[in-house]
């Protein structure tokens, strides 16, 4: 069965966009308005006259209802000469017109209300000086198909979609129980390293706290009974650290099955379609020319157990939008390989030399440590000299960590890309392509001239790349290789 | 086959690309600039600080030369740093470099390049001179400011780039 949709008109969204609108709306009034909730309960409550608050209630209810109504007949979109247009706002006209080669990448979400009533939001990103997203929040999934293909095609309006199945090769799919794998082998460190700090400053306040409580009193004889307070401060920071663990553990849980349920990956004439999510279903195209670079994140034991996770870093506008940056978890090294050979021209490192960065980097690392011991010590000093036992543990702990870094960090280069390597515990590889390079910097302060070192920072449209304490000889060749390679490419690069 | 060597050896070198120096009237702006800083912070200090440093009128002193020295330091910053500024334009890229502490040398392909704008601020104004600021897509990091051209030249460079984008 074939369905044929005509771009060309103006056409609305589902009707049932006025249900998406309407929740939208409550949404943004409720967030906008819960400041005001614990003003009026701490009032007096015989101030109330509950008729008046039902009306008011009432009266919001019906005002948001209008609104969602209006907003729904207002916004209309058609596709005119390889152009997608909007027209929307009830007061505020807007009439936007957004070129087909603008276009970033078409996304399709869904969330809880958008999946109980069966509707499609489309996001059309695009890139650029200006800030341009549209966003449609209600169409039937056919349609949005529909659309999604009309805007990457050239030159049509009009769009059958075969409903029979379309040619689509999966490349990666995850099941809960790898799900759960990958969300256990997480890097827990850092999150646990926030936590116990977030706990810590809590436990200052939650003292005063339960001092009020005279629990304080019972708690002191547990810990007297334990004999010092030196003592009682490591019962408690290892009760804190176990516990803040079980709780790292859980976050990561929640928040990987959040993300990434369902997580699949499919090839569909050499574009890269992933979609993910539990409350909300996203799916986006990875179109090869947006994707700024790629960087490959591992830990040791996910290494193990053969799991890498990949972020697709694309171009963004304005501040770096987290959402521009897909993340697929739980690849495996030949799947890694697939999306590299297909998304770049030239992935051949072999006969590459790997290079490393001066020494010098090593004592800046060093530097930078003991300043923050320092710092750290300085702390200690003004809440209570016991503390300062932590640094038997801290000071051989940032050791490891500087040498880690310095042995993690290296890159390669070929004719087309540049390979970076970083990271502590956890194994960082970026991929980028010379030619992507939008603004290339040497950067070196007094210590480092002196050594012969510069830091390289590339500028890409998704973010920075920095290459630290890089021999100046070796950098500069790169810098004029680099640019020549930006200079004389032809390819579009976002 | 591919060889890096050779094709590095014939590749236009940024370290030797010559230089020019900002203007010199632009020193004038940057001192005109610091002076009215300088002025903003010590009335703002005056007014916040006057009444509780009259509890210890022993370190009313240390405090006011402490706040003059780093006044001072960042003007001889700022007037070393002018001579630092300098910038170079080449068939398909912009260079500038600048910094005291932090050296700095960066080049933006104008292929890359979104738009370019030209700013004249007031002091810079009655010096006839201007900025070019230069914008690439994405994070606002991949930005250039160039402060004090002398505006024929800012406006050239800004024709040359716009035409160089627009082709």
């Amino acid at each position: 069965m074939n369905e044929t949709f005509d771009f060309s008109e103006f056409s609305k969204q589902s009707s049932k966009g006025i249900i998406v609108n309407y929740f939208i709306i409550l949404y943004k009034v409720l967030k906008s308005s819960w400041v005001l909730i614990p003003i009026l309960l701490t009032k007096d409550t015989s101030e109330f006259n509950f008729t008046k608050i039902l009306l008011t209630v009432l009266a919001i209810l019906i005002y948001i209802l209008i609104r969602a109504i209006l907003i729904y007949l207002n916004f209309k979109f058609k596709i005119k000469e390889n152009a997608f247009i909007l027209k929307q706002g009830i007061l505020n006209k807007s009439n936007i017109s957004v070129p087909f080669e603008k276009i970033q990448h078409v996304n399709f979400k869904q969330n809880f209300i958008q999946q109980l009533i069966n509707v499609t939001q489309v996001e059309i990103e695009t890139a650029g000086a200006k800030t341009v997203e549209i966003s449609i929040k209600a169409l039937s999934r056919e349609k949005a198909v529909a659309l999604k293909k009309a805007l990457f095609a050239k030159k049509k309006e009009i769009v059958t979609i075969e409903k029979a199945k379309p040619i689509k090769e999966t490349l990666h799919k995850i099941s809960v129980k790898e799900l759960l794998k990958i969300s256990i082998s997480e890097n827990h460190f850092k999150s646990l390293a926030l936590l116990f700090a977030f706990i810590f400053s809590g436990y200052m306040q939650v003292k005063d706290f339960l001092e009020t409580l005279e629990l304080d009193e019972k708690l002191d004889a547990l810990l007297e009974g334990n004999a010092s307070s030196v003592l009682g401060d490591l019962f408690l920071i290892l009760v804190l650290f176990v516990l803040s663990f079980i709780i790292s553990v859980i976050i990561s849980f929640v928040t990987t099955f959040i993300r990434h349920f369902n997580l699949n990956a499919t090839l569909e004439d050499n574009s890269l379609e992933i979609s993910q999510g539990l409350i909300t279903k996203q799916s986006n195209i990875i179109k090869k020319q947006k994707v700024q670079s790629i960087e490959v994140l591992t830990n040791p034991i996910q290494q193990k157990l053969g799991i890498y996770n990949v972020f697709f870093k694309q171009a963004v506008s304005g501040k770096i939008n987290h959402k521009k940056i897909i993340k697929v978890v739980g690849c495996s090294k030949d799947q890694i390989n697939v999306f590299k050979n297909l998304l770049f021209l030239n992935t051949n490192f072999d006969n590459e030399e790997k290079h490393k960065p001066d020494s010098y980097y090593k004592s800046q690392l060093f530097f930078r440590s003991f300043l923050f011991l320092v710092l750290l010590n300085g702390v200690f000093a003004i809440f209570s000299t016991s503390l300062f036992f932590i640094n038997i543990f801290l000071v051989p702990l940032l050791i490891l960590l500087v040498l880690l870094k310095y042995k993690k960090s290296y890159y390669f280069l070929n004719k087309n890309m540049l390979v970076i390597g970083s990271g502590q515990i956890g194994t960082k590889t970026t991929y980028f392509e010379h030619f992507k390079l939008q603004r290339i910097t040497m950067k070196h302060t007094f210590f480092q001239k002196r050594k012969g070192v510069v830091n390289l920072v590339l500028q890409t449209a998704s973010g920075k790349i920095t290459l630290p304490c890089i021999r100046t000889k070796e950098a500069l060749e790169m810098y004029n290789f680099m640019l020549y390679k930006s200079e004389i490419s032809t390819e579009k690069w976002m | 086959m591919f060889e890096n060597t050779q094709i590095t050896s014939q590749l236009p070198d940024v370290s030797k690309l010559d230089f020019k120096a900002i203007d010199k009237k632009y020193l004038i702006v940057l001192v005109l600039n610091f002076l009215i800083f300088g002025a903003v912070i010590s009335i703002g200090l005056f007014f916040l600080i006057e009444e509780r440093l009259k509890e210890f009128p022993e370190y009313a002193f240390y405090f006011y030369t402490l706040v003059a020295i780093i006044l001072m330091l960042t003007l001889v910053l700022r007037i070393f740093g002018f001579y630092k500024r300098k910038y170079a334009v080449r068939e398909h890229d912009i260079s500038y470099k600048k910094g005291v502490l932090v050296q700095y040398v960066t080049t933006i392909p104008f292929a890359r390049i979104q738009h370019v704008e030209l700013e004249e601020k007031p002091f810079s104004r009655f010096f006839k001179l201007a900025s070019i600021k230069i914008f690439t897509a994405g994070e606002s990091g991949g930005d250039l400011k160039v402060h004090g051209l002398p505006k024929k030249q800012a406006k050239k460079i800004k024709e040359f780039i716009t035409h160089y984008i627009n082709e």
